[in-house]
C-alpha cells in the first residue's frame, strides 16, 4: 500500500505559514517571552534554510546542529527567566531535536529523511506549545513576562 | 481566628500553611510545591500578615483549625515553631520523598500559571518534558509501524 505523502515544497510552505502565524500571535500577545521566542524561531528557521545548502544528511550535518545549538541555548535563557511555563515546555522539545544531532554522530548508517524529519519534527509541538501556553496566560491574566 | 481572613489566603499561601503546620522549613516547602525558598517565606509572610497572626506557626493553626471546624487553643512559641523533633523530622522526609516522587510524574503547566519555580526546578521541568516527549514518540512511532504492518 502507498504512503500519502505531500509534495516538499507544500509541506515547507505550510511550515512557514504556521511559524510566521505562530510567531505573530506569540510577538503580539505573548509579552516580551513570546517576543523574543519568536525572534528567536523565526532567525533559526531563516538560518536553518540557508545552513542545510551546506553539507549532506547521510551524516552530522554541523551547520544545522550549530543553529539547534545555540537556539537551545536561547531557549534555555528564556525558560530560565521567563514568567511563563511555556518556555520549559518549548526547550524540551528542542532538546530532543539536538539529542538527534548527538545520536548521529555515533550512527554508521544514517537514513537520511529519518534524521532530517526527526529534527524538524520538533519544531511543530514548539510551535504549538507556545500558542497554547500564551493562550492559557491571557485567559487566566498572567501578566506576560 | 476570623473566618474572612482565612478566605482571603490564596491557595498557594494555604499549601504553604498547611506543610508549615507539619514541621516543613521553607527550604523543604520550596522542594515540594516547586518554588524557592524566598517565594515560600513571601508567602508565608503575606498570609502571616493577611491573619494578623504572631508567627507562622500560629497561622499555620489558624489554618488547621479553621480547615478542621475548630479552633485550637495556641501553644508556646517554643514548641509551636521548632518543628526539630525526630519524629516530625522522619515524618516530613518521608513525606517529602513520597510528594517528590508524585511530582516527577506531573507535568508543568503549559500556561495559564505564573512560573515562580527557582533555576534548578526549570531545568529539571525541561528534562521531564524532554524524557516523557521522547518516550511517546517512540511509543506513537511503534504503533503506527505496526499498524501500517498489519494493513500492508
Amino acid at each position: 500500500m502507498p504512503a500519502f505523502t505531500l509534495p516538499d515544497a507544500l509541506v515547507i510552505n505550510l511550515y512557514w505559514v504556521l511559524a510566521l502565524l505562530c510567531c505573530g500571535f506569540a510577538a503580539v500577545a505573548g509579552g516580551r517571552s513570546g517576543r523574543i521566542g519568536a525572534l528567536m524561531i523565526i532567525t533559526a528557521s531563516v538560518a536553518s534554510v540557508v545552513g542545510e545548502q551546506f553539507g549532506p544528511w547521510n551524516q552530522t550535518h554541523i551547520p544545522v546542529m550549530t543553529i539547534d545549538f545555540i537556539l537551545l541555548a536561547g531557549f534555555y535563557w528564556l525558560a530560565l527567566r521567563s514568567k511563563s511555563y511555556w518556555p520549559i515546555w518549548v526547550t524540551g522539545f528542542h532538546l530532543i531535536s539536538v539529542f538527534s544531532h548527538i545520536a548521529v554522530l555515533f550512527a554508521d548508517d544514517v537514513r537520511q529523511m529519518l534524521y532530517y524529519g526527526f529534527g524538524a519534527f520538533w519544531s511543530l509541538p514548539i510551535l504549538l506549545a507556545m500558542v497554547i501556553g500564551i493562550s492559557r496566560d491571557r485567559l487566566q491574566r498572567i501578566e506576560p513576562g | 481566628m476570623d473566618e474572612q481572613k482565612i478566605e482571603r489566603l490564596t491557595d498557594r499561601q494555604k499549601d504553604c500553611l498547611r506543610l508549615v503546620a507539619q514541621g516543613f522549613t521553607s527550604k523543604e516547602i520550596g522542594r515540594l510545591l516547586d518554588l524557592s525558598p524566598s517565594t515560600v517565606d513571601n508567602h508565608i509572610t503575606m498570609a502571616v500578615q493577611l491573619l494578623g497572626a504572631p508567627s507562622r506557626g500560629a497561622a499555620a493553626r489558624a489554618l488547621a483549625g479553621a480547615e478542621v471546624g475548630q479552633y485550637l487553643p495556641s501553644q508556646s512559641a517554643d514548641l509551636a515553631d521548632s518543628g526539630d523533633s525526630a519524629m516530625n523530622r522522619s515524618k516530613a522526609e518521608g513525606k517529602a520523598h513520597g510528594i517528590f516522587g508524585q511530582r516527577l510524574l506531573i507535568l508543568p503547566p503549559v500556561g495559564g500559571k505564573k512560573n515562580d519555580l527557582d533555576g534548578t526546578s526549570r531545568t529539571l521541568r525541561i528534562l521531564q518534558v524532554a524524557v516523557l516527549a521522547t518516550a511517546s514518540a517512540i511509543a506513537l512511532t511503534i504503533l503506527i509501524s505496526g499498524f501500517f504492518r498489519t494493513l500492508g
